[in-house]
């Protein structure tokens, strides 16, 4: 009976059943009020629904039947294809864009789309589009088994703010009419002339972003002011064959590149506050000259930086002709925030990150990633750069460091030692060990468990005072929410 | 010209007086004839109530120019603005939705509707009935038509 009376109070004292899954954020409708919408406006919040959506709330009523052939969304996206063939698909755009009577378009998109026996159909989906005033275009061509060679001469649109093109062949008509709105370019694995990106930026005075990711024919980029452009955003990501960049753009805000070390001419980027500058080494020899040259003067005063062992090398003082140590007389003045991606069999070592760090008076957030990077510290090290570091100034805004691929080696140990001893308003060091490692198995004993004690011994070492502001993540398990601002970099 | 600004005064249906610059009340596409005409007088509007009117010129002040901005901070700021600006009751939202198709209001029209539109995107067709106050009027072979893939494919 007792134990039937606590089973009881037990029960009393669980906790609610779990509240059903909570709506998308958002203001939650009443029926009452809602009902009272003037027709005019139901349609118009209708036709703001993307395609799939709005034919299916054409399901609700008699009435929002037909609501669909209104959408302005049309966005045949990865939601779109779920349980349809290919076939079925191209029969479904046909039928909804034929009978679409809406007169405004705001964008068309097609995900991951095989365009490879339709493209008349293609076309025609792509005129009509047009005549309705497209504002996006957004055409994702990842299934097609060749190049698609239809886009010649058709998206050469009044209307077009914004143009993405995926894995297909574009040519324009020239001289361009149309394209005189548009703001953004997005061309990746586009096979299209070098010339027509010029005549793309020398027509267009509105884009303000372009984002060229895999461009085959790409050798040269340049991009002036004296030529009208307003450019803003830049991103250039794995252009296999190009050689110059040159870049002369006031407005220029944020710029991003990641392949090989082209021959880069920046000039007059007097606003710029984002870049990520990853140069990929080459199996030869690398001029680092030209990132002391031609790159570092333009980028010191970025807010957002994320560079790779590259740079680093680059702009890491070097030992002149007649003797004397060279070290780069610069300054990241507004620098809050920056990501170092560590290469395998870099040279540069402690000493070239914390002399770049004491650098950038104002960083407040640090990133770095030792990936599979190991370096000797060497005798140059031990007999004149490690107490070098040891005297050098504190770091007075960093509050948040995040090491990725900790192993625990030597010169991370120093590295740790470092920023934890200069940085007195640190608030917090998050340090990931990686899932597993290939590289060096002497680590293996503090790889498991990620979490618990085994490290506490390694930061006694350190002489961590304030162990809580350390946690150690293992990699695959990151619940720490700190990510850098450019994440996304391939 | 004075360099105080000219201010427009409007009536709402309970009574209550706001006063507006004349930039601000010109975007009302409603009463920008009355604006342009140079009424003095306290404009009535019998179909909003004060304190949606409030809402209405909150919105409209913090948004005039700032649209245009290109500085992406503004940008930013502005777009977290106008996500606490609409955490509001759904009574709220639809006497908002109604007061700028009324004033003809475009931004707000815009942005209230893209509100409702996006909060229904994930309903299910019961749901979506619901909160339309629609009834099924379907035949049961109608609703089972509509419901499968075969309405994407034949029903469109």
């Amino acid at each position: 009976m007792q134990s039937s009376a606590k089973k009881r109070v037990r029960r009393r004292c669980e906790p609610p059943p779990p509240t059903p899954p909570v709506d998308p954020p958002g203001p939650v409708l009443d029926p009452e009020v809602f009902s009272a919408l003037p027709r005019d406006a139901l349609g118009h919040v209708f036709s703001l629904l993307p395609i799939k959506d709005s034919v299916r709330a054409g399901a609700v009523c008699r009435g929002f039947r037909h609501s669909w052939r209104h959408s302005r969304v049309l966005d045949f996206d990865q939601e779109f294809v779920v349980g349809l063939s290919w076939r079925e698909q191209v029969d479904v755009i046909n039928r909804v864009m034929t009978r679409h009577v809406g007169k405004e378009v705001r964008c068309f998109k097609l995900w991951k789309f095989d365009a490879g026996d339709v493209e008349e159909d293609l076309r025609r989906w792509i005129r009509i589009a047009t005549a309705k005033k497209v504002e996006e275009i957004d055409l994702d061509f990842a299934q097609t088994a060749r190049h698609t060679k239809f886009l010649h001469n058709c998206l050469d649109i009044k209307s077009l703010k914004v143009l993405k093109l995926f894995s297909c062949e574009v040519d324009f008509r020239r001289p361009l009419r149309g394209l005189q709105v548009l703001k953004t370019l997005v061309l990746n694995r586009v096979l299209i002339d070098e010339d027509v990106i010029d005549t793309i930026i020398g027509h267009c005075s509105h884009l303000e972003t372009l984002e060229l990711t895999f461009i085959r024919n790409l050798r040269q980029f340049k991009v002036l002011a004296s030529d009208g452009s307003h450019l803003r955003v830049l991103k250039l990501s794995t252009c296999p064959e190009i050689l110059r960049i040159i870049l002369d753009v006031p407005t220029l805000t944020t710029f991003h590149y990641y392949g090989k070390l082209p021959e880069l001419s920046l000039r007059n980027l007097t606003r710029l506050k984002d870049a990520v500058l990853i140069f990929i080494p080459p199996k030869g020899y690398l001029d680092h000259s030209l990132i002391k040259k031609n790159i570092l003067p333009s980028v010191t005063r970025v807010e957002a930086l994320t560079i790779n062992s590259t740079f680093l090398e680059g702009i890491s003082p070097k030992i002149e002709e007649d003797g004397r140590i060279c070290g780069q007389k610069y300054k990241f003045e507004n620098l809050v925030e920056l990501q170092i991606h560590l290469d395998q069999g870099t040279y540069c070592n402690t000493h070239d990150i914390t002399s770049f760090i004491l650098k950038c008076p104002k960083l407040e957030r640090l990133f770095i990633d030792f990936d599979y990077c190991s370096f000797e510290s060497g005798v140059y090290w031990e007999l004149h750069q490690k107490l070098e570091v040891e005297r050098s100034p504190a770091l007075v805004s960093l509050k948040m460091v995040k090491l990725m691929n900790v192993r625990f080696q030597k010169h991370q140990a120093d590295l740790m030692k470092f920023l934890t001893t200069k940085a007195a308003k640190l608030e917090r060091m998050a340090i990931f060990v990686p899932k597993w490692d290939r590289a060096s198995p002497t680590t293996k004993e503090f790889c498991i468990p990620a979490t618990g004690s085994c490290y506490d011994e390694f930061y006694k070492t350190l002489k961590l005072t304030s162990a809580e502001k350390f946690i150690t993540y293992n990699q695959a398990e990151d619940d720490s929410k700190l990510q850098p601002l450019h994440s996304n970099w391939p | 010209m004075s360099s105080k600004k000219k201010v427009i005064t409007l009536r709402s249906s309970d009574g209550e007086i706001f006063e507006v610059e004349e930039a601000v009340a010109l975007e009302w596409l409603t009463i920008k004839p009355l604006v342009e005409s140079g009424c003095t007088d306290a404009i009535p509007l019998p179909q909003v109530t004060g304190n949606i009117l409030a809402k209405v010129i909150e919105y409209c002040k913090k948004h005039i120019g700032a649209s245009e901005s290109e500085d992406r901070k503004i940008l930013y700021e502005l777009e977290s603005w106008d996500a606490d600006f609409i955490k509001v009751d759904q009574g709220t939202l639809f006497d908002l939705i109604r007061a700028a198709d009324y004033l003809t209001i475009k931004t707000l029209f815009e942005f209230t509707c893209q509100t409702v539109a996006d909060t229904i995107k994930h309903k299910t067709i019961e749901e979506v009935r619901h909160i339309f106050r629609e009834s099924n009027d379907f035949t049961p072979e109608e609703e089972k038509e509509i419901r499968g893939k075969s309405w994407w494919l034949q029903g469109l």
